[in-house]
């Protein structure tokens, strides 16, 4: 009972301040509040009956992600029919920089793409996040948004770094892809810059 | 094989294999999971402006298609330092890199949704810890 207290206070102190991000992490995946916020319960309820497996100063972190991305697939993939992910469209490299002209701008300059960047808005990025095929996108979320090494991204998805990698990379240029084309039908791509001759 | 690995159906690779020292540096025959074959043949004018006598060692191409590995630090380290040489010499990758980095930001700080009072409340009671 007392190990059980302590464990208890530990983990309230640990495991609620990463509430917030499991929050983001969880909207991303489930693209709605309501699904989130039970998401996110079902993985603080199991990570705290399992708090005792929880082996002390390993990466909390990672854990608690584990358990939200687990709890996602198991809930929530069954519940879709699957989207054919093999199909993901193959974006060229760099495909926003590019679209937005950066490889012609000077070096001294790339005000068009700096506000660009600047002004799409939390929305925008959002939806294109959560356009991407799904295993591409929680790969995507764990590296960009949550900040987790490749390694970690292995351990809590259970795959190969090999695979992580290629999620990461063909993930990555879908989101700007998207990013593009959401821009485009919401007329917030900078008009092109008129040729200056001479 | 099960329906949702099929686009990660690609061997399993050692990383320290795939850009094992030995090898000059990124090259798409010896990393499979990028599934990329710009490298197999370097060309010798590069696509992307690239200033024309840079060392082999590291070419616009290799920063441009690797770029964001390198970002995320998960090259090895001499391919790393290799990058970041050819990086603080050409200004065209430095302007792509600028971007990229920016891109990154903007994504890790605009797709946040702030956990709303009343659910945390309610997690916090379900768990059974007093609310502050």
């Amino acid at each position: 009972m007392l190990a059980r207290m302590a464990d208890q206070a530990t983990f309230a102190e640990s495991a609620m301040p990463l509430m917030d991000q499991l929050y983001s992490a969880a909207m991303r995946m489930t693209r709605n509040a309501a699904d989130a916020e039970d998401l996110v319960q079902e993985t603080y309820m199991k990570a705290y009956r399992a708090y005792d497996r929880f082996e002390e100063g390993t990466n909390l972190k990672a854990w608690m992600y584990r358990i939200l991305t687990n709890s996602y697939i198991n809930r929530y993939r069954s519940k879709q029919r699957r989207p054919d992910e093999s199909d993901i469209a193959d974006v060229e490299d760099m495909y926003l920089y590019r679209r937005l002209g950066g490889e012609q701008s000077s070096s001294l300059g790339t005000s068009a793409e700096e506000a660009f960047l600047s002004s799409v808005t939390d929305e925008t990025v959002k939806a294109a996040i959560e356009a991407i095929p799904e295993n591409f996108r929680i790969a995507v979320l764990l590296a960009d948004v949550e900040g987790f090494a490749y390694k970690e991204i292995a351990e809590i998805l259970e795959i190969p770094i090999g695979t992580v990698m290629s999620r990461i990379h063909r993930g990555r240029k879908a989101l700007e892809k998207q990013l593009h084309d959401l821009a485009e039908e919401r007329n917030l791509l900078p008009d092109p810059e008129p040729t200056v001759t001479s | 094989m099960s329906n949702e690995e099929r686009p990660d159906a690609l061997p399993p690779v050692d990383q320290s294999a795939v850009f094992a020292a030995s090898e000059p540096f990124v090259d798409a025959r010896t990393q499979p999971w990028l599934g990329i074959d710009v490298l197999a043949d370097a060309e010798p004018t590069p696509r992307f402006g690239a200033p024309a006598a840079l060392p082999r060692a590291v070419s616009c191409m290799d920063i441009h298609t690797n770029l964001s590995i390198y970002l995320d630090g998960e090259l090895t380290p001499t391919q790393q330092a290799a990058f970041g040489e050819h990086l603080a010499a050409c200004p065209v990758c430095q302007t792509a890199q600028a971007f990229q980095m920016q891109l990154r930001t903007t994504i890790a700080t605009k797709a946040i949704d702030p956990m709303p009072d009343d659910v945390r409340d309610r997690i916090t009671r379900a768990l059974g810890f007093d609310l502050d």
